[in-house]
This record gives C-alpha cells, sequence and structure tokens, in this order.
C-alpha cells in the first residue's frame, strides 16, 4: 500500500512541482488557443513567441517567489530555522 | 533528426534517474547482500518495459496527431518546466545540491538498523530495490513515452536511449562500486529540462494549429531563449538571494 501510494505522488510529482508554474503554463497554453480560434490572421511565429512569453513569466514568478521565500528563511533567528 | 529528438535527451535523462536508483540499490547491496536487491531492480525494469509498452504504443497508435501533439506538448512542457526550476534553485544554491555520497551514507545507516534475515529470502531488500528503481524510473518511462510517442521510429530510439543510460549506469556502477557522485547531475537536468521545454513549446503550439517557421529547426531559437530565460533566472536570484548557499546548506 505504501509503495502504492509512492507511485501515485510521484506520478504527481513528475508534473507538479511548484502550483505556479503548472497553473501559468496552463494559462499559457488557454491563451495560445484563443488567439489561434478567434485571430486566424495573426501570425503564426507571433502566437509562438508568446506562448514562450507566458511560459517565461510564469517560471520568473516561481523564482521569484522561491526567492522571497529563500529569503524569509536566511534572515530568520537560527534558533527558529526548522 | 529523430535520433536527436528522441535518443539524446531520453540518454541524458535517464542517465541521471538511473545514478539516483543506482545509489539506493548500492547501499542496499552493501548492507543486506546483492540478491535480493539485484532481483528487485530488475523486476522494477519489467514493469517500466510493460508500462512504456503499453502507453507508447497506445499514444503512437490510437492518438490523433493535433491531439497528440497539445498532450505530449503540455505534458512535456509541465515536466521540462519542473526540472528547470529546480535546477535553477540549485544553482542559485537556495536548494541544495543532489548530494549521493551523502544520500548512500543516510541508506546503509537506514539499512542496518532494520536487521536483516539470513535464513530466508530478503524481501525488505527486494521491495526497497524495487521501490527506488520503480520510482527514479518512472521518470525515464514518462520521458521516453513522451519523446517516443511521435511515431514508432521515435518510441525506438527513446527506449533505446533510455536503455544505453541504464548499461551506462550499470557498467560503471559494476566496475566503481561506489556513489557515482561525479557526475554532474545539475548540469545534466537542467540540459533535459530545457530540451524538455523546448519540445513541449514546439509541439503544444503545433497542436493548436501553429505552423513554426523553418518548422523543426525552429527547435533551435526556442531552445537558445530557454538557456537565456534560466541564465537570467539564476543571475536574479543571486541578485534577490546572495545568501542562498547559507540556505541551501541549512535546508539539506
Amino acid at each position: 500500500m505504501g509503495v502504492l501510494r509512492s507511485i501515485v505522488q510521484n506520478v504527481i510529482g513528475l508534473i507538479v512541482d511548484d502550483g505556479l508554474v503548472v497553473l501559468g503554463a496552463i494559462v499559457a497554453l488557454l491563451v495560445t488557443w484563443l488567439l489561434t480560434s478567434i485571430g486566424p490572421d495573426i501570425p503564426h511565429l507571433l502566437i509562438g513567441v508568446i506562448l514562450f512569453l507566458l511560459v517565461a513569466v510564469s517560471l520568473l514568478a516561481s523564482l521569484l517567489r522561491a526567492a522571497r521565500d529563500a529569503h524569509r528563511h536566511a534572515v530568520e533567528p537560527p534558533g527558529d530555522a526548522a | 533528426m529523430t535520433l536527436v529528438i528522441a535518443a539524446i535527451p531520453a540518454f541524458i535523462g535517464s542517465l541521471v534517474e538511473f545514478v539516483e536508483a543506482y545509489t539506493i540499490v548500492l547501499a542496499i547491496g552493501v548492507t543486506r547482500g546483492w540478491r535480493a536487491p539485484l532481483l528487485g531492480a530488475a523486476a522494477a525494469v519489467v514493469t517500466l518495459g510493460v508500462l512504456v509498452a503499453i502507453f507508447g504504443v497506445t499514444l503512437v497508435n490510437v492518438i490523433d496527431e493535433h491531439l497528440f501533439e497539445l498532450v505530449v506538448g503540455t505534458l512535456l512542457l509541465l515536466f521540462g518546466l519542473k526540472w528547470i526550476r529546480k535546477a535553477i534553485l540549485r544553482y542559485a544554491g537556495i536548494v541544495a545540491i543532489h548530494d549521493e555520497e551523502l544520500i548512500f551514507q543516510r541508506e546503509v545507516a537506514e539499512l542496518k538498523a532494520q536487521g536483516q534475515s539470513l535464513d530466508r529470502f530478503d524481501w525488505i531488500g527486494f521491495l526497497a530495490s524495487y521501490k527506488a528503481m520503480l520510482l527514479e524510473g518512472l521518470e525515464v518511462a514518462f520521458i521516453v513515452i513522451a519523446l517516443g510517442a511521435a511515431g514508432t521510429d521515435e518510441l525506438l530510439a527513446a527506449t533505446i536511449g533510455a536503455s544505453a543510460a541504464f548499461v551506462v549506469v550499470g557498467a560503471l556502477g559494476a566496475v566503481i562500486r561506489a556513489p557515482l557522485s561525479r557526475v554532474p547531475e545539475n548540469t545534466l537536468k537542467f540540459t533535459v529540462g530545457v530540451m524538455l521545454c523546448t519540445f513541449g513549446v514546439f509541439w503544444a503550439a503545433e497542436g493548436f494549429g501553429v505552423e513554426w517557421p523553418g518548422e523543426a529547426l525552429a527547435l533551435f531559437p526556442i531552445f537558445g531563449a530557454f538557456v537565456l530565460l534560466s541564465w537570467m533566472g539564476v543571475r536574479m536570484l543571486n541578485l534577490l538571494v546572495p545568501g542562498g548557499r547559507t540556505v541551501a546548506r541549512r535546508t539539506v
């Protein structure tokens, strides 16, 4: 049972490390879908660039949050560290 | 091109995962004997082979081309972003670098504490080895299926890439008989992460009907853009958290 639970957790963990990145990537894909659906005249290269930029923003946002958390841990008094 | 797209990322990604699995199998073998952990690892490899055969062949033969590109592209993108993010955090020192030697010592200590039954088959060693190989191998299976789902040739190339990594790690391990701590895991994971994100963006966009200028040649600028983005990410973290390395030491 423990092995099975580990496998399920690992399968989810394959793609979900930080929910913010996953959410950002999904939003980026939805925007791409919208652009290809409602704007057939939009150059395809531009749509690809927009997809990349939205993914880039979600990654940087996740890194910023990690930096903020790390900074918070770094300024804690040594006795408060987990 | 098929070989490049499927086999190389599969080889590099699998190499990293097999090194991690090898460390645990080695710890079990050294402390409890080799028969059970080797059988456990072999059973896990068979399980992974079945998973790849079932899901890989299904993706190749059943799913519509555009839907396939979208599903696989999305999964590759999410998986690749996870690896890039972690690699960037490790480069910036916010997350500790994977230390195979330390993991080996911890595993050995835990296994010694569990004791050993000498007269019966060592099920603890078998299951521990099976679980380690299966869990690390799931990422390998995922990479092989995703990269190989474009067709039979791609699936074969990705499988060969992963199998080659298994053989290389197994051969090195048999010779060295110590944790493979000199393998630059973070750099390899970063490289594969960038590759997976590149394919992910490329295929997901194609899944929505986007036709890239230059077709497959568009992979190169996308790859370069992800490398640049990652460099920016590391620089940004170094500026924001100059004491990142201290944080990493405290979070080991």
